[in-house]
């Protein structure tokens, strides 16, 4: 009988979450469709729908029907007084009877005082306010100084982590950052945040957080971009993260990129434990390196090298690996390859691959892209096996805004020996403006 | 698949209709070349002197020499100009729009002004320091719908962030970079999988 009124309920919350999903999803479609018409309110619309489709068979070999559609829109009004973007995503599987519904994205930004004074809210995947970009359900201010060259802002939500099937847990967070940008040829770049939040599951125990970034280009030889990034946990005392990097460019055709980091993150840190906490239980180091040259116009390698050490159990055994990765793209007017090469090698076992990507264009509305990947891998659970993928696809370009990909896959491990699939996609683009 | 089919159905006729009625009301949805858009008569409340080498008799409206003319604007590219208003940071242009796609207004165009580190082959593994740093930069051409495809959206079609063979050998990918996931995924994820149920 339990069971019974629990399935109730959730038929009844699928339900009015499909209703639900369905009313934002025509209110905002036509509300961004209202914008860009209307004469009054001139401006960018960029709209992308991507719809994707596959028949496959499961790893319990049961045919299934995933079908998804992604949705998302960015308006700006031509004086950038206005803003509005809205991204939501939509997934249904008729043969397993299974559906989804998110809303990434519903959120507005106003210029209320020219120059001076913005305000935003909304649902938004931040990258100005909180310490790490996440997704906020928040209300924000910001305030321009100095000439626009210092920006300080204020914000107040609450910290979304969406994941599959389930509803969204959430943190309370607010915070106020500062940033200021030199008026340079090369400018020096920095910015200043500090974020408080508080977990529902450990309501007394709130965090506190600050981060310091920097970066500045220098001029002349190598045109080196150098960049510091630092967050610290202020009740704890524990740096979570320092990061420091530099990327040289000795010529136009060369580039070299270098980062040095320490990354530590404990199990209460974040709405859920971080996967981090699961395989090391201390501080991590890493350092990577990678340079890329354009041996011609249509001709470019990349290597790149990555070592990590970090606390598998205490008090102190630490594990460490290595990356290594191999990349050679050839671009013609109407061919191209990407082949890549790469190694892994850690307390988790060796993987040796390779991958081939072709593409070919037949001609102005056609083309034809395919893909293989040879992977041989040693688990430490002695496992040893390889896995194949391929794929193939066709690609039309119709009506100036359309592209269609229709295409398959063949795939062979030692989950599924032969599986072959279906793979459509149909990706409309729109840039209007009035 | 209702609510799939529905919303597909009425996207695309809305979309469609975007365009339709858009072209009613004189939203632009045609080509557009490879240069940036500009709009003249915007710019008319400035000097010609400022872009042009003349300027405007007041009384008959006829181009005269410029006795300001500012030689530099024959050794400035055609971008200086447009640039020496819309990515500067002196008070008398701050009314300026700075962002690309004010007059960058379609892909093409942008693709033309793309950042040098962008096409790098390993870019799109290696933003994340440029983009805690100073990621509303990236906003200038960017719209936050393009993070939310790689780091928020889930499918299993598409082959975005990890190829097939990636469910083989992510265990050891996982006890290498083990902070790695986090810029995507949380425990739930992984719990999916591992407690029985779907990728």
């Amino acid at each position: 009988m339990a069971r019974e009124n629990k399935t109730t309920r959730e038929n009844k919350t699928t339900r009015e979450s499909k209703t639900a999903a369905f009313t934002i999803f025509v209110s905002l479609v036509g509300l961004q469709t209202l914008l860009a018409s209307s004469s009054c309110v001139a401006g960018l619309l960029r709209m992308e729908s991507e719809t994707l489709s596959s028949l496959r068979e499961g790893d319990d070999l049961e045919l299934e029907f995933p079908n998804y559609e992604f949705l998302g829109a960015n308006y700006l009004s031509d004086a950038s007084e206005l803003e509005i973007n809205a991204d939501i995503g939509v997934f249904g599987d008729p043969r397993r009877g299974r559906s989804d519904f998110n809303l990434y994205l519903l959120d507005l930004t106003y210029i209320a005082v020219p120059d001076r004074v913005v305000i935003s809210a909304g649902r938004k995947f931040d990258v100005r306010h909180s310490v790490r970009s996440t997704t906020l359900d928040t209300v924000a201010a910001d305030f321009w100084l100095l000439e626009k060259q210092a920006r300080i802002g204020t914000y107040y939500g609450k910290e979304r982590r969406i994941e599959l099937n389930r509803s969204s847990p959430s943190a309370e967070i607010m915070g106020v950052y500062a940033q200021y940008r030199s008026s340079s040829v090369v400018p020096l770049f920095a910015r200043g945040r500090f974020q408080y939040r508080k977990y529902p599951n450990t309501p007394d125990r709130p965090q506190y957080v600050a981060q310091i970034s920097l970066e500045k280009t220098l001029s002349g030889k190598w045109s080196p971009e150098l960049l510091l990034d630092s967050e610290l946990n202020l009740d704890t005392g524990r740096l979570n993260r320092l990061e420091a990097g530099s990327d040289f460019y000795p010529t136009t055709d060369t580039s070299f990129r270098t980062r040095a980091l320490t990354y530590d993150a404990a199990p209460e840190d974040g709405i859920e434990h971080p996967i981090f906490s699961i395989f090391s239980l201390g501080r991590l180091y890493e350092a990577s390196a990678q340079i890329e040259h354009r041996f011609s116009p249509r001709f470019t390698g990349s290597a790149s090298l990555g070592y990590d050490n970090y606390v598998l159990q205490l008090p102190d055994s630490r594990q460490d690996g290595i990356r290594i990765e191999a990349d050679l793209k050839w671009a013609m007017r109407y061919w191209s390859t990407l082949t890549s090469f790469y190694l892994l090698n850690s307390f988790g076992g060796n993987v040796y691959g390779g991958r081939l990507q072709f593409g070919h264009r037949l001609n102005d509305h056609l083309d034809l892209t395919s893909g293989a990947e040879l992977t041989y891998y040693e688990k430490i659970t002695s496992s040893r096996r390889s896995a194949i993928s391929s794929n193939a696809a066709l690609n039309f370009r119709f009506l100036n805004r359309f592209r269609f990909s229709a295409g398959g896959e063949f795939n062979s491990s030692n989950i599924v020996r032969h599986d072959w699939r279906a793979v459509g996609r149909l990706v409309y683009l729109l840039w209007a403006e009035s | 698949m209702t609510i799939v089919g529905i919303g597909k159905t009425l996207g695309i006729a809305f979309l469609v209709a975007c365009t339709t009625v858009g072209n009613a009301h004189g939203l632009e949805t045609g080509d557009h070349s490879d240069h940036a858009l500009f709009d003249h008569a915007l710019h008319e409340k400035f000097e010609c002197a400022g872009c042009h080498n003349f300027a405007v008799d007041p009384k008959t409206r006829k181009a005269i020499p410029n006795e300001k003319i500012r030689d530099t604007i024959f050794r400035k590219p055609l971008k200086e100009i447009c640039h020496e208003c819309h990515r500067s940071a002196e008070v008398r242009y701050e009314a300026a729009p700075k962002t690309c796609y004010t007059c960058h207004r379609n892909v093409e165009s942008l693709n033309t002004i793309k950042p040098e580190n962008h096409r790098n082959i390993g870019w799109r593994g290696s933003h994340s320091t440029e983009a805690r740093i100073a990621g509303d930069t990236c906003m200038n051409c960017h719209m936050t719908a393009q993070c939310v495809k790689c780091h928020t959206q889930r499918n299993d079609i598409s082959l975005r962030n990890h190829t097939r063979n990636f469910r083989m050998y992510h265990s050891v990918q996982a006890r290498l970079q083990p902070h790695r996931c986090e810029a995507c995924h949380t425990q739930s994820y992984c719990a999916n999988c591992h407690l029985g149920g779907r990728p």
